[in-house]
């Protein structure tokens, strides 16, 4: 990121998910200059949604929703800027530090959601990834078939139940207390079969060698085994508790705020999950963010910050786009597989650049202790600056079932 | 991104400076590649903090990878 | 995406803040591209087809509209339009590698080099001055081809331009030949293109590097020099390679020339003369260059892959000074003729 021309923002928005983006197009509208930062995709956790439900007018996935939030903040002006944001000091001028150095703004919102579950058990780490999941639209496949268990109480709890059911042999929704989440989804969660949920129950143990076998399960009957293959816990998700310096959270780590998101930090609001008392909905993100981002605009332009420009007269001027375009009218069909290979036939494939190939080699060889492969194919581009040469294409199609391709950097 | 039109499964390694731009370019081919995303940058770097790469890249790859098999 | 864009609240007053919040340009003022203005520009197209493709990165096709929309934003007259759409044109053959020149890391800007009778036309300056400031056709033209690739391609700064440092010439990077006061053949001649024909050449390139030599009598003291500036183990032509051309003051290629050099002696010459030392590159850079299968001539590396990569024409007005303009390397000198 060149940190001259974006080191300053009117308003920082931190998380790209519902609420941030909702509060960045809100306050971008307004005329303001507004950058979301990202550790990676925006989209929140739209982006782990097979099937998104409760957004009235709209049908479809969480990243189709995404993509239209997205479409909609930047045409409003908003700058996506992927870095990840470690903290936000309040004291004077809101400075933010990100993976990318310090910047500044005259208003910030928080927007980061909730961090992953967690159910706070020996072994969990290690198992994380080899049966322990916290996003069933990543990793449901994997247990295709197979018995799994979600644990939570809440309204994702139930749509991630949802989702694995239509993959999983059979879902186990363990409830820690009583069920949270609306009439609704309890009535789409009764009408699936291979769905049952079980309500004052909790994990207490992780059973398996290197890969999860079991959860053991504690109710009021006292405790037993539960074979599953995997396990997708939605509790003990924490709000971004140590993100802002002396700011009150309740107990889930969750900024509290009032009206309009505001904190007790001057210009530093909060909106969506991460706030204290949020109801956790898409819907609800998104007017949350729009109010935190009104709030915003509204406190740059009492003068509680610097004075923005003035608000545009009325009229308006029509222009060309001149970033319009049309995508060429003959792209190319989508080619089928033309190979055969199978699973153990993995290969490298470098850019060239200086440590690129050495960065592949060293994630090959991780790779292929994982897998247990026999070897691995490589090809690399002649140089950094062309684009890889049909026959190198051809040969690594016809021959791998997977590539590793070194790429940017 | 050729691969994956042709049906190869192909993670791309990109730096998180070079994420945007691959991002977009993957846009434009209209494909949704898998990334593995290491820290900015790679080239300069020496052997120690070359292998601090791989070993924070390794969780992702291999996430990734098992989910593709596992999915095909 | 509608082609035409309501920006509510915004007038001619604020609507440099607005065009620069959204992107749209290079810091500079731009010309509101409002519906009369891009009809007026496209009525220097009548008749003629875009003939353009897909712009990296974005995959997107410019529509004549968002085209002319780009050149309004420049400040182009209608009739430099033309001249933008032949540089666009030239730009998109593959062997140009427009992707790479995009997004690469090094400095390069998009040359555009006017030759023909359109120069004149167009009152593009061949003379002093030639690759400065002052002169409506050279800042608007290079401009307005930059301004298509930015936001038709997308190829915004910062996040898919990654130049580390970019450079002034990607402002605006045009100038016209001064085949009036040239000993030679034009150049678009020498590419093949019929007289009388008006030519524009593009190539991914640095700016100018000055070659000043007031001392000099002859064409050997002057090849001296020159050999000596192009002999820089710093540029991209050391290992990438690709076309870099030198662009003679009218004076110095009056010496050349009356000392009995022609065009082809020059570019051999040069080839031969201009050389980098092996002891002026570090063992690892040249562990570098050897990744890139490029080995030393001997105890020198050469500048470039051979002779016919040095690109001879004539430019400027009165004075000592010639310039060397290095390549991006990965990439091709391309010229379209001009659309009548």
């Amino acid at each position: 990121m060149s940190a001259g021309r974006d080191a300053h923002w009117d308003v920082a928005v931190v998380g790209a998910g519902t609420a941030g983006l909702a509060a960045a197009t809100e306050a971008a509208g307004a005329g303001l200059d507004v950058a979301v930062f990202d550790q990676l995709a925006p989209g929140g956790q739209l982006v782990n949604l097979t099937a998104v439900h409760g957004v009235p007018g709209f049908t479809g996935s969480g990243p189709d929703l995404m993509a239209r939030l997205v479409e909609r903040a930047e045409a409003a002006g908003v700058a996506v800027r992927y870095a990840q944001v470690t903290r936000v000091h309040g004291e004077g001028p809101l400075r933010l530090d990100t993976a990318d150095g310090e910047i500044t703004a005259d208003a910030v919102v928080v927007a980061t959601g909730l961090g992953p579950g967690r159910l706070g058990l020996p072994g969990e780490a290690e198992l994380a990834g080899r049966g322990v999941s916290t996003c069933a639209g990543c990793d449901g496949p994997l247990f295709r078939g197979a018995p799994v268990a979600v644990v939570g109480d809440d309204e994702w709890t139930a749509e991630e139940a949802l989702e694995l059911a239509g993959l999983a042999s059979a879902v186990t929704v363990l409830v820690p207390g009583e069920p949270r989440w609306s009439a609704s989804r309890a009535a789409r969660l009764a009408a699936v079969e291979n769905v049952e949920v079980l309500a004052g129950a909790s994990v207490v143990g992780l059973r398996g060698e290197g890969v999860l076998s079991g959860v053991v399960v504690r109710t009021v009957d006292g405790e037993r085994e539960l074979t599953v293959r995997g396990v997708f816990p939605y509790v003990g998700r924490r709000g971004p508790e140590a993100l802002v310096e002396g700011l009150p959270v309740d107990g889930a780590g969750r900024l509290v705020a009032e009206q309009g998101g505001r904190t007790a930090v001057r210009n530093l609001f909060v909106a969506g999950d991460a706030r204290a008392g949020a109801v956790e909905e898409l819907p609800a993100a998104e007017a949350d963010g729009a109010a935190a981002g009104r709030a915003a605009v509204a406190a740059l332009r009492s003068g509680a910050g610097p004075t923005p420009a003035a608000a545009p007269p009325a009229g308006g001027l029509r222009v060309v786009d001149p970033t319009h375009g049309v995508p060429p009218a003959d792209e190319a069909a989508a080619m089928a597989s033309g190979g055969t290979a199978d699973w153990s036939q993995v290969a490298l494939f470098s850019n060239s650049k200086p440590n690129a190939t050495e960065l592949l080699q060293g994630l090959g060889a991780r790779l292929q202790e994982h897998w247990a492969l026999p070897e691995l194919g490589f090809a690399s581009k002649p140089n950094a600056s062309v684009a890889a040469d049909k026959d190198t294409i051809d040969w690594l199609s016809e021959r791998f079932k997977m590539v590793l391709v070194a790429v940017g950097d | 991104m050729q691969l994956e039109k042709r049906g190869v499964v192909a993670p791309l390694v990109v730096t998180e400076s070079f994420l945007p731009l691959v991002r977009a370019q993957a846009q434009a081919q209209r494909v949704s590649p898998r990334f593995v995303v290491v820290p900015h940058p790679v080239g300069g770097l020496n052997e120690a903090e070359l292998a601090s790469r791989v070993e924070a890249a390794t969780g992702e790859l291999l996430a990734v990878a098992d989910e593709a098999r596992g999915s095909s | 995406m509608s082609a035409v864009l309501d920006l509510p609240g915004i007038t001619e007053d604020d609507w440099q803040d607005e065009a620069l919040r959204r992107g749209w340009g290079d810091g500079l003022p731009l010309v509101a591209p409002t519906p009369a203005r891009v009809e007026a520009a496209l009525r220097a197209l009548d008749g003629v087809e875009l003939e353009l493709g897909p712009l990296p990165p974005s995959g997107l096709v410019p529509t004549p509209e968002s085209f002319a929309a780009n050149c309004v934003m420049a400040g182009c007259r209608p009739a430099d339009v033309p001249v933008v759409l032949a540089a666009v044109r030239a730009l998109q053959a593959p062997e140009y590698n427009l992707h790479g020149v995009l997004a690469t890391t090094h400095p390069c800007a998009p040359l555009v080099v006017v030759s023909g009778p359109v120069r004149t036309a167009l009152r593009v300056n061949c003379g002093t001055n030639c690759f400065g400031q002052g002169t409506r056709a050279n800042a608007v033209i290079g401009r307005a081809v930059q301004l298509v690739t930015t936001n038709i391609g997308g190829a915004r700064p910062g996040s898919m331009d990654r130049s580390t440092q970019g450079g002034p010439a990607k402002y605006t990077f045009c100038f016209g030949e001064n085949e009036e006061e040239s000993p030679f053949e034009p150049y678009s001649a020498r590419r093949g293109f019929a007289p009388g024909e008006s030519v524009v050449t593009v190539a991914a390139t640095e700016g100018p590097h000055n070659v000043n030599d007031h001392g000099g009598t002859s064409a050997e003291d002057l090849l001296l020099t020159i050999s000596g500036v192009m002999a820089q183990p710093g540029s991209n032509n050391v290992y990438v390679k690709g076309p870099h051309f030198l662009v003679l003051g009218p004076e110095h290629a009056a010496t050349l020339a009356r000392d009995g050099w022609t065009v082809p002696a020059l570019q051999q010459r040069l080839w031969e003369q201009a050389r980098i030392p092996v002891a002026k590159v570090s063992a690892n850079n040249r562990k570098q260059f050897e990744d890139w299968g490029v080995v030393p001539d001997g105890d020198a590396y050469t500048v470039s892959t051979g002779p016919e990569q040095l690109h001879v024409l004539v430019a400027g007005g009165a004075g000592k000074h010639s310039a060397w303009i290095p390549s991006f390397g990965a990439t091709a000198a391309v010229s379209r003729a001009v659309p009548a």
